[in-house]
């Protein structure tokens, strides 16, 4: 399941009515969002909502049916179980990875202030200027110890570009952490504190 | 050989101002007030200056505070005991105080011209200026990682001693390394009397006790360049001035350092 469709789920699990909307789709062969709404006390709208976010995750099936030359929806329930199942590494994979060869260094003027922690031996978090004139905001990004130790070592605007594998050697950053690595370097290219 | 200063000049205000101040209150009290009150006041002021050199000498023990203190006790007596009743106890003592008075100012003048009590930051900068033409500035406010330096921690508290006694920076020690902050005289005193105890936006470099070296470079340092030097490149001439001056001390040749800062020739009062 990708992470969308389980936020769906999520979303339609989480409402107050969803456990008696449940227990109504499994008792009934099929029903209709009135049925549905007059039994469990709701609005038709929140009712046919619920019932059109469950069709579209194939929870549940959709029928027109007519009544005289009124037509309108019945729903039936086309599951015995539902299970949310999210493979986290997929998100990862997803996302646009910076590449560890690729050099890099602090951008000149980079618009962000580099705190160092207590002992003065890594960053522990970055202030970045966002925006102009009034709209003008500072972003706190509070970093991990191995994103930290990766930034004390980040070479200065005009020193040698190295690549994200030299930095993380330099600063002895295990090469397990570059997930998170990666993570910041993609934020901090944003804002345009590196090059 | 003429040093190629990479400085802009500095400014005597600083230096000359609490002087000039003083000056300039004696001659008011002396117009307003007459003879007495200024003579006085000015004896309150060498005794108040005598009692804050004696404060010097004891945190950073310069020898040299000792004659600046044997001076202002004496000024006390040879200038206050002029005109003031306070500080008059007669006439010989006077005229001693006046001579040792005279002494002391040969001794300060010498001391003065041999920079033992100059703070040396403008020193610092220009050594570590001096290997540097590149200008592609590139000023960032974080500390620079310099890489490892061999060196023991009692060699270091050591050094730390020396630095302070001969005002080359002041040792900051921490549970974990020692920071050497470079600063020139107002901020050095007013960390010495613990006005002052932040030196996250002063120039220092900083020893940590498993060898590794951090260097940073104030902002307000880094204007005081005519050029805008390559900033990482002067991080690292700064961090290995330092490893320099540390493995010259250890060498026991500690009066190369006070040689190659003299060398710089930079103005006395500056």
């Amino acid at each position: 399941m990708d992470f969308k469709t389980a936020a769906k789920l999520g979303n339609c699990l989480s409402k107050d009515y969803a456990e008696s909307f449940f227990r109504l789709l499994v008792d009934y062969r099929d029903i209709s969002a009135s049925e549905a709404a007059s039994r469990l006390n709701l609005h038709i709208n929140t009712a046919q909502d619920f019932l059109e976010s469950l069709n579209s995750l194939n929870i549940v099936d959709k029928n027109e049916v007519y009544e005289g030359k009124r037509p309108y929806f019945r729903y039936s329930l086309t599951v015995k179980r539902i299970s949310l199942d999210i493979d986290l590494s997929s998100i990862r994979e997803s996302s646009s990875v910076q590449a560890t060869d690729q050099r890099i260094r602090e951008a000149k003027d980079a618009n962000a202030r580099f705190i160092t922690t207590r002992n003065g031996t890594s960053i522990s978090n970055i202030a970045v200027w966002t925006g102009r004139g009034r709209s003008r905001r500072e972003r706190r990004i509070n970093l991990t110890a191995a994103q930290g130790l990766f930034l004390f070592h980040l070479p200065f605007p005009d020193g040698d570009a190295l690549t994200v594998a030299e930095i993380m050697k330099k600063a002895d950053v295990d090469k397990e952490l570059l997930p998170e690595i990666q993570d910041i370097l993609e934020l901090l290219q944003e804002y345009r504190v590196i090059e | 050989m003429q040093w190629p200063h990479k400085l802009k000049p500095a400014s005597l205000i600083l230096a000359l101002g609490p002087s000039l101040t003083i000056l300039l209150l004696f001659f008011v009290a002396w117009k307003f007030l007459g003879d007495e009150a200024a003579y006085t006041f000015v004896g309150f002021v060498f005794l108040a200056l005598a009692g804050i050199s004696l404060v010097n000498y004891a945190l950073i023990r310069n020898p040299g505070y000792l004659l600046v203190v044997l001076f202002q006790v004496s000024a006390v007596f040879a200038f206050g005991g002029r005109h003031s009743s306070m500080f008059f106890v007669s006439e010989t003592f006077t005229s001693i105080a006046a001579g040792i008075v005279m002494l002391c100012l040969v001794g300060i003048a010498y001391i003065w011209f041999t920079k033992r009590l100059k703070w040396r930051i403008r020193e610092i900068l220009e050594l570590a200026a001096a290997p540097i033409e590149d200008t592609t500035n590139g000023f960032t406010p974080r500390p620079r990682p310099l890489g490892k330096a061999d060196y023991s921690n009692y060699e270091l508290s050591g050094f730390g001693a020396f630095a302070l006694r001969n005002h080359i920076a002041i040792p900051c020690y921490e549970s974990d390394r020692v920071v050497f902050v470079a600063n020139d005289w107002i901020r050095g005193f007013l960390w010495l009397y613990r006005l002052r105890r932040d030196y996250s936006t002063a120039t220092w470099v900083a020893f940590d006790y498993d060898g590794n070296v951090t260097v940073n470079i104030a902002r307000r340092d880094y204007l005081k360049y005519k050029d805008s030097l390559s900033f990482d490149q002067l991080c690292q001439s700064l961090g290995n001035q330092f490893i320099g001056f540390l493995e010259l001390f250890r060498r026991g040749q500690g009066i190369q350092i006070i040689l190659k800062m003299n060398a710089v020739r930079e103005h006395p009062s500056s």
